[in-house]
């Protein structure tokens, strides 16, 4: 074997710009997604800043301005609460959207590694998620310019770090539901145990966090909560007695885990 | 020869079902190949199994002289391949579905998208979204898929489903216009005519176990014939016919006699003296048809096609 043929064969996991474009085709292509995704993103940021500017209007005294810094963080909870549930959606559909359509089969049977195949499917969805929420924070940071009033207008510092905030919670949620989707093979499966498990049982586990030992700072929940910018807090305090880095292992390993979980199905799926 | 698919003694079991029981082919390079059985016979299943979309519980494969599924990534870059009813993302148009599957290909299979639309009759319709094709349309689609690789050998299953009289004549022209291009088809069917008429050999496969194997001429060339006899007395003409040489059985049928010859026989002259017999008996023939036996009938006399008993 030649050192090139050696390194074609160690790279074939690997997928290409055309693999990672055909991928986004499939997402960006698809008018209900689009839809959800410009009314969880820009529509809910754009809803609430149009409210509360209503309302402020109407009652000065009883209603602060909606933007500024204290606006700022509250459109950033929104949207990455939102985001968050635009992210499990295109997840579980980037994963399961090539056997649903029957198609998987024959990208198979092309040759191309099924890990590539898996593997295209992350930068794809994220390339169709990113910008969403790039442009639903642009309208928050833009908002709470435009409607600060009185009240301290956030520095250049804490507009990036609420940025990577608002990219990095929803876009570690696709990739949960992603390589869940994957490996269940069904879109409402996945949107089912990723929600539920966020939603329900990171919340029942926490209530009984002291009786599981070092089992407690497992919940990606919380892991993500502390990359959260201070500023953004409404209670400033630490979110959990968490440190960063291991809030940095814990969101690592569930990355992990998921992408092997949904490689190892793609790759051993009997079609 | 040069066997451009070639299994040994391949099976696949599925818990105690056999789907494919004991499969030796060999494909020779540059021909149309017709795998050729009733449905459930397990044709699909080593389709699959060339492909690498399923592990054979058993015995070996080579696909252009290299070992499958070991091989998969070098080996299947060189084969268009279609499972059963062709699948694709319904919210794409015909030409983004060829895009996402070009994409795992070779940068070039990208250049080949309009050609390969062209040569199914697909320009009109490629960009209308998939959600709207037909049936036919669909397999056209699917067989434009297999050929943006340029390949060597395209493995179809069942690629005449859902297409009309005149979408089947292209697809022959089509798949007969591949092979005299170098390339080797190998496709399965229920539909014994139309393998009959498209490819050079073929394989009977029945109950996953194939029954006949080589080219078509020389299947056909040993098979015997029968004469359909109508006469105003069936009793009295199988009496006279009983004692006939060159006929091997006659069973009066609904319609008729059905006679069957010794497969040494020359069918037009025992049908005169079929003729001349009954004639000087008194029976008027009011007619007679020679017909060689088909396939079918004589590798699966019994199979079940189309669900209803041969």
């Amino acid at each position: 074997m030649t050192m090139h043929a050696g390194l074609t064969r160690r790279l074939d996991w690997c997928p290409d710009g055309r693999m990672i474009s055909a991928e986004l085709l499939k997402l960006r292509t698809r008018r209900g997604l689009v839809a959800w995704g410009l009314v969880l993103t820009l529509g809910t940021v754009l809803a609430r800043y149009g409210l509360l500017a209503a309302l402020h209007e109407a009652n000065p005294v009883g209603f602060i301005p909606p933007g500024g810094l204290r606006g700022l963080a509250n459109s950033a909870a929104l949207l990455t609460g939102s985001g968050v549930l635009l992210a499990v959606i295109t997840g579980a559909i980037a994963g399961t959207a090539d056997v649903d359509a029957g198609v998987f089969g024959d990208l198979a049977t092309t040759g191309r590694s099924r890990y590539a195949l898996f593997a295209a499917r992350v930068p794809g969805g994220l390339a169709f998620l990113v910008p969403l929420l790039a442009a639903g924070y642009a309208t928050a940071v833009a908002g709470s310019f435009l409607f600060s009033g009185p009240e301290p207008a956030p520095t250049a510092d804490l507009v990036s770090l609420g940025m990577a905030w608002v990219l990095v919670r929803p876009a570690t949620w696709f990739v949960v539901a992603l390589g869940v989707a994957s490996l269940v093979g069904s879109r409402s499966a996945a949107i089912g145990i990723v929600l539920g498990w966020q939603f329900v049982v990171e919340p029942v586990l926490g209530v009984f966090s002291a009786g599981l030992g070092p089992w407690r700072y497992a919940g990606l929940t919380a892991a993500l909560a502390q990359l959260e910018p201070l500023a953004f807090r409404f209670d400033p305090s630490p979110a959990s007695e968490l440190s960063a880095t291991v809030a940095a292992g814990v969101i690592l390993a569930w990355l992990v885990a998921a992408l092997a979980a949904g490689a190892w199905r793609t790759k051993t799926r009997d079609l | 020869m040069q066997h451009i698919v070639e299994t040994t003694r391949i099976t696949k079991r599925f818990g105690g079902l056999v789907a494919v029981d004991d499969v030796s082919v060999r494909v020779p390079s540059g021909c149309a190949f017709g795998y050729l059985g009733p449905n459930g016979a397990g044709k699909t299943t080593l389709i699959r199994m060339l492909l690498g979309l399923t592990k054979p519980s058993a015995g070996t494969i080579r696909l252009l002289g290299q070992p499958m599924p070991a091989r998969p990534a070098s080996v299947l870059a060189q084969v268009g391949g279609m499972v059963e009813e062709p699948g694709f993302h319904g919210h794409l148009t015909g030409r983004q579905n060829l895009l996402t599957s070009a994409a795992c290909r070779e940068a070039a299979a990208q250049n080949r998208i309009d050609s390969a639309l062209r040569r199914l009759g697909l320009t009109e319709r490629a960009d209308d979204r998939v959600a709207t094709y037909s049936r036919g349309l669909r397999q056209r689609l699917g067989i434009a898929r297999c050929l943006l690789g340029d390949p060597r050998l395209l493995i179809l299953d069942e690629p005449t489903n859902g297409l009309d009289l005149h979408g089947v004549d292209e697809l022959r022209v089509l798949i007969r216009s591949l092979v005299a291009g170098g390339r080797t088809v190998f496709l399965s069917s229920h539909v014994l005519a139309e393998v009959e008429k498209l490819c050079d050999a073929i394989a009977i496969v029945d109950h996953g176990r194939i029954v006949a194997q080589g080219p078509v001429a020389e299947l056909a060339a040993g098979l015997p014939h029968t004469i359909r006899l109508r006469c105003a007395d069936h009793t009295r003409a199988l009496g006279v016919l009983s004692t006939h040489t060159a006929i091997q059985s006659a069973v009066g049928t609904s319609d008729g006699i059905q006679i069957a010859l010794h497969p040494e026989t020359d069918p037009a002259g025992a049908a005169a003296d079929v003729n001349r017999r009954l004639l000087e008996a008194g029976i008027d023939v009011a007619g007679l048809e020679v017909r060689r036996i088909s396939l079918q009938e004589r590798f699966l006399p019994t199979a079940t096609w189309h669900g209803i008993a041969a």
